[in-house]
């Protein structure tokens, strides 16, 4: 299509004199801009460019990048905000207190079970599941049924996450929810599950933030799918290799990198805050307070808004979830090998 | 395979048959494992839009279900009149949104342009940062953000907010790196000989190229802030300056205090939330093609 982009100004007359129009206008634009076809030699410093640059490199820098370094700092200090005298950017550095305090604190550690048990019940369901509908969404030979699929299973992924919560406090009421009375019905007697009572209110909102988050993993597990070549299969075919069996040994394996990606995106599933936050605030006692919602409260809500021990606090889940990035990472890389 | 050979015997073509049937069967399988599927996915949201609909007496029954008998817009007439915050936070959601999508995709563009297409020193390695930096946990960030935002004077508003989320440009940037990529270099040369500066090259020949990549930023945005909580109910102290998506959290503390007869708290609490739902459950139903072009274009290809 190139020619036909040619300036028309200059075009007729390089044809008269018998010019080779394309070198003539690559050579031009070639000196206006060297691209990325392949850099000749040094790169030039263009300004041009890094004026495009600078505007989001410095709110990048100043909203994104600083934030997390300044986290990092205020972790070895200990800075409360409601006191002028602790809360600065170079005072009240205490070495690692905050991190001696932790071990010594009943709550955080109360706090680090819970968070503990929701990751073991949400982490492998956020995972499984989406990859099992996935696969059976991508089975489907109508195209247009699997579109709708593929929309409704998205549709809790758009829902605001208060709202998303909220709407299942309501659906666990034990008077007037809808799900025992579903439940009930299923079971053709009456049922009274207390589904936000202190033995199950942890797991009810695993249950809630599956309900949102299992479509996002879904749709990019179903991605993954589609870009898998058919032939693949054919030749898996010939070999005996069908149905489940194929499923197991094609598809799964080359979904690797997805898997890795959803592991490494929950990476951060430990610090989970808004969902307990919102749906039980911690309670009933303290069943569902999270080591995120410990750490915002002491930062935001207890006395004097504790932020460094609260940072301290973080940085030790930052670290969990960098280790188990790190690790996921690790081994995708060398069974991919 | 059988039936097209020379002499298509009968057992031949039963076993295509079965075959056939098997694959039938296993289709319908499929379709009552996914409808399964369909209604957890729906049920919470049908739920609340038909007790939205529902009086006192029927919200309260035994056995309540999902067919409204008598519906009425009672609770969205208490929930739109008795409490004045809730226009408001529509407003503060509809500000934020608007001030994040706006900044973000100018800033997104600006930037994307000479990563995908001019060379300078540091080029690689600056986006290669860009990308990376999502990876990281954000430990303390949230209370050093919150120091930040009040040295700068930016907290508890929505501006400012909006201010701290402009900053958060890697996914955008890359869409519209990988957007302007695949345009045909050839335009943008063109102009370049018909003596077109590089702002005029992106905002006259690229840009109106890339609307695809826009959209998909801005849907995306659109959807994150809607919803987004944590950081927006931290850095805001007025609940009159709430976004919808955290002030909804509050419509249960005044639904106990309201003196309307006709509604129960119930219903204006369902009311409530899905006025907070409809707008992204909308958008997302009208163009839901581009946000699965979103995800394949976007994280999948970090």
């Amino acid at each position: 299509m190139g020619s036909y982009y040619l300036p028309s100004v200059s075009q007729n007359r390089c044809w008269e004199k018998g010019w080779n129009v394309e070198a003539l206008r690559r050579a031009k634009a070639e000196r206006a801009l060297v691209g990325q076809r392949g850099r000749v030699g040094r790169a030039r410093i263009n300004w041009v460019a890094y004026m495009l640059v600078a505007p989001a490199l410095l709110a990048w820098m100043l909203f994104n990048i600083y934030p997390m370094v300044r986290g990092v700092t205020m972790a070895f200090q200990d800075y409360r905000f409601l006191y002028p005298e602790t809360a600065n950017l170079f005072g009240s550095f205490n070495a690692i207190d905050n991190f001696v305090e932790m071990f010594h604190d009943r709550m955080f550690g109360a706090s680090l079970i819970v968070s503990l048990k929701y990751t073991a019940m949400y982490l492998p369901a956020i995972v499984i599941l989406p990859v099992i509908v996935a696969s059976l969404i991508a089975q489907l030979t109508m195209g247009r049924l699997a579109s709708f699929f593929r929309v409704v299973v998205y549709m809790p992924a758009v829902v605001p996450i208060a709202a998303a919560m909220l709407v299942w406090r309501k659906l666990y009421d034990p008077n007037f929810g809808y799900l025992n009375v579903i439940i009930g019905s299923l079971l053709g007697h009456k049922v009274d599950i207390l589904w936000l009572g202190s033995k199950l209110a942890l797991s009810s909102i695993a249950i809630a933030s599956l309900w949102k988050g299992f479509g996002y993993n879904t749709l990019l597990f179903l991605i993954g799918i589609y870009g898998i070549n058919r032939e693949l299969y054919d030749a898996g075919a010939v070999d005996g290799c069908t149905g489940l069996k194929s499923w197991w040994y094609i598809t799964l394996p080359l979904l690797k990198p997805i898997f890795a990606l959803i592991l490494v995106l929950n990476a951060g599933i430990m610090g989970v805050t808004e969902q307990a936050m919102i749906m039980t605030s911690g309670g009933p006692g303290d069943a569902t307070l999270t080591t995120g919602l410990y750490l915002w409260r002491v930062a935001f809500q207890f006395g004097d808004m504790r932020m460094g021990y609260a940072a301290a606090v973080g940085l030790s889940l930052g670290l969990v979830s960098a280790i188990l990035s790190g690790i996921i990472f690790r081994v995708m890389r060398t069974e991919r090998a | 395979m059988t039936a097209l050979s020379d002499r298509p015997s009968s057992a031949g073509l039963a076993w295509l048959r079965t075959s056939v049937l098997k694959r039938r069967l296993g289709q319908w399988l499929l379709i009552i494992a996914l409808v399964g599927v369909t209604v957890i996915c729906l049920l919470p949201i049908v739920w609340v839009l038909s007790s939205s609909f529902k009086l006192r007496q029927e919200l309260y029954q035994a056995t309540p279900s999902l067919i409204v008998r008598n519906p009425s817009l009672e609770n969205y007439r208490f929930i739109l009149n008795e409490l004045p915050e809730i226009p408001e936070m529509f407003k503060n959601a509809m500000v934020l949104c608007g001030m994040v999508m706006v900044g973000k995709l100018v800033l997104a563009t600006l930037a994307a342009y000479p990563l995908a297409r001019m060379d300078f020193p540091g080029r690689d390695a600056l986006f290669l940062t860009f990308v990376l930096s999502i990876f990281i946990p954000r430990a303390g960030g949230l209370m050093a953000t919150y120091e930040l935002l009040d040295f700068l004077h930016l907290r508890n508003s929505i501006p400012g907010l909006a201010f701290f989320w402009i900053g958060h440009l890697t996914t955008p940037i890359f869409i519209m790196r990988q957007t302007f990529r695949a345009l045909p270099r050839e335009v943008e040369d063109a102009a370049r000989i018909d003596g077109a500066n590089t702002l005029q090259v992106i905002l006259r020949v690229a840009l109106p190229m890339s609307t695809t990549g826009m959209v998909v930023v801005a849907l995306n945005e659109f959807v994150f802030h809607w919803g987004e909580y944590l950081t927006a109910y931290t850095m805001i102290d007025d609940t009159s300056k709430y976004p919808i998506g955290v002030g909804i959290a509050l419509v249960r503390g005044w639904g106990t205090t309201f003196t309307s007869q006709m509604t129960a708290t119930y219903g204006a609490e369902s009311a409530g939330y899905l006025l907070c739902i409809a707008p992204v459950l909308i958008i997302f139903i009208l163009l839901q093609k581009w946000f699965i072009r979103g995800l394949s274009e976007g994280i999948l290809k970090f």
